[in-house]
């Protein structure tokens, strides 16, 4: 079968014993051979073992000849990233996110890795210092089954073309908040944001302070450059595929539409006594 | 005169013209049901007595069940049943459908009669309705991308308490209409005094299911567990007699059950119970680091602000391990309400 998958855990868990619980953390790709040149999607699984658990930590290591081409982290049970899944070294992914509210199932993504290897051999991934944490309010450490992979790419070089579908959904919708804190920027104001790209993961954010600001990149927490809690901010969120999706402070959006009717209002009003002001002087 | 008078009166004329209704009505049936009984699809018949030409239940979008056909040779997919995978949170996220259709969530279930219910999509408010007077809830997301989604859940009581969050994993594929139902939202829990002298009374009230039983469970204490019912407003309260809980830190939390459907035990609260002079008791950690009533992203942004870092104020550290580390995202997420 071409697209069988492959889960080492299955292997994994035939040599641990059977008093041993846990979560479990392993890895799984979609195809029977690998070869030189060919995109191999990875993605990392988590099963709870029937317990609650809010929080997941640690690293993947992946040797060479892999190369990393891509994390995709939007596809995933973890709602807020602590750290995006990104190449810290060589090789070396690291991540640490939660779950609010818990979780408690099977076979659910933690995130994607796409790799690619430009000779053949055999390709070993690790976890490493992985934690997952107990839904207890205190973070308990629970027990924690790492299954390691290994891949073999063939001497074959792969000459399809990609079989992967166009992603042009935009990330989710969201709402950006203005809030305070005095531990960070002073007490100043400052914009919050977060949100998730089901395809291939975000890319970026911007932010505009007013309808004729500019954007400028921002990362969450954003300090606002006009200390005004009234502005209307704008906030873009890019996905790695170049969809954006465009959202607003909706707490302050009906009081920007309201003061631009008032202008809009004013003028009016301005013009239309200027013209009889101007048509008395004209017909005395 | 009212709208339906009216209709009924412009109505009327047709039927006083028209003394062929009847005699019109037996044609159209006869037409079409012409060749339905032969056992045979034939043009203009969806089946034919136990012949469905290949189709069956999973053809029309349903999981499994039996398809019926009509006396006019048409399909009826009344026995049809939705396809169902179990639920994974452990009693209150009820049981989950999927059915074909626009790429939606709708979930439907009890919480405590007009609460307000809030529902969380990856861990941010999506919508909130207001409970009717049974507690019912449906709402229903629309227009979302397929893909990996948290979706979650939890109550405001009357008193302005808020249950705990209650989460389940959703994996949505194309053209897949979700339905969780029977959801059953966890009930409030309030505590008069987070600090007692042995032998007062330890006041806990909240809001659950309406009529429901309530079990409450004293963690701390060795198998306590206390039965009692909700009213019709589902409110309850009970009072606990500390003169022989022996000194020490106690957790209590609630479980709402209505039927044969067992509900899960919701957020807890602490109370220690000392004897007389006791030092003051350092309250538990509170994740609501704005102070704006909600464990949301706004309070999520403050601690990833500090992480890994040095400096931060001592609130910020909620175990007081004097390090900003994944186990306080873990404490945050355990008190999240969005």
């Amino acid at each position: 079968m071409k697209y069988l998958i492959k889960t080492i855990l299955i292997c994994a868990l035939c040599v641990i014993p059977q008093q041993v619980i846990g979560a479990s953390v392993y890895l799984e790709y979609a195809d029977s051979e690998v070869q030189i040149g060919e995109d191999v999607r990875v993605t990392v699984r988590v099963d709870s073992d029937d317990q609650k658990v809010n929080a997941f930590s640690g690293s993947l290591r992946i040797q060479s000849p892999f190369m990393i081409q891509e994390i995709r982290e939007g596809n995933s049970i973890v709602s807020f990233w602590v750290e995006k899944p990104q190449e810290t070294s060589g090789g070396l992914i690291t991540f640490s996110g939660i779950t609010p509210g818990g979780y408690v199932g099977t076979n659910s993504p933690l995130f994607q890795v796409v790799l690619k290897s430009d000779r053949s051999g055999q390709v070993n991934i690790n976890f490493e210092n992985i934690e997952i944490l107990r839904h207890d309010g205190a973070g308990e450490a629970v027990q924690v089954v790492r299954a390691p992979l290994s891949i073999g790419v063939s001497d074959s070089v792969f000459t399809q073309t990609s079989r992967e579908s166009a992603d042009t959904a935009p990330p989710e919708s969201f709402v950006p908040e203005v809030t305070s804190d005095e531990s960070i920027f002073n007490g100043d104001l400052y914009l919050v944001f977060s949100t998730q790209d089901k395809g291939r993961g975000m890319s970026h954010y911007e932010v505009k302070e007013g309808w004729f600001g500019t954007y400028v990149p921002a990362i969450s927490p954003y300090r606002l450059e006009y200390q005004n809690p009234d502005k209307t901010i704008f906030v873009r969120a890019y996905d790695t595929s170049g969809n954006v999706r465009t959202v607003s402070t909706s707490s302050h959006l009906a009081s920007g539409y309201l003061k631009m009717l008032v202008a809009a209002l004013l003028l009016i009003l301005t013009a239309f006594i200027s013209v009889r002001l101007k048509s008395r002087r004209n017909y005395p | 005169m009212n709208l339906n008078s009216c209709i009924v009166l412009s109505l009327l004329p047709l039927f006083l013209i028209s003394p062929s209704f009847s005699y019109a009505a037996t044609v159209d049936i006869t037409a079409s049901v012409s060749g339905c009984g032969d056992g045979i699809v034939q043009s203009g018949e969806q089946c034919d007595g136990s012949n469905f030409d290949g189709l069956s239940c999973p053809a029309f979008g349903f999981g499994s069940g039996t398809l019926s056909c009509t006396a006019s040779c048409t399909i009826n997919t009344s026995a049809c049943r939705v396809a169902e995978s179990p639920s994974s949170s452990g009693g209150s996220g009820g049981r989950t459908f999927i059915t074909r259709g626009e790429s939606s969530v709708r979930m439907a279930g009890y919480a405590y009669p007009l609460a307000k219910v809030f529902i969380l999509k990856d861990g941010q408010i999506a919508l909130s309705t207001i409970a009717d007077a049974d507690g019912y809830f449906d709402v229903k997301l629309g227009n979302l991308s397929t893909g990996q989604y948290m979706f979650s859940w939890y109550a405001e009581d009357a008193q302005g308490r808020k249950s705990q969050l209650t989460a389940l994993p959703v994996t949505i594929a194309s053209d897949e209409a979700i339905e969780m139902k029977d959801i059953r939202v966890v009930p409030t829990i309030g505590i008069e005094k987070t600090e007692i002298v042995q032998g007062e009374n330890l006041m806990l009230y909240g809001q659950g299911l309406a009529g429901s039983e309530i079990i409450l469970s004293f963690k701390g204490l060795k198998d306590f567990f206390v039965k009692l019912y909700a009213g019709q407003d589902g409110a309850y309260q009970y009072a606990l007699d500390t003169t022989s809980v022996a000194s020490g830190m106690y957790e209590v939390s609630a479980r709402s059950s209505v039927g044969n459907t067992n509900g899960i035990f919701g957020g807890a609260v602490s109370v220690f119970v000392g004897k007389k002079f006791a030092p003051p008791v350092a309250v538990g950690p509170s994740s609501d680091l704005n102070s704006d009533g909600r464990v949301s992203v706004a309070d999520f942004s403050v601690l990833a602000f500090w992480y890994k870092k040095t400096g931060f104020p001592a609130r910020i550290d909620l175990n007081s391990d004097g390090a900003i580390t994944i186990v306080d995202f873990s404490i945050m997420a355990y008190q999240w309400n969005g």
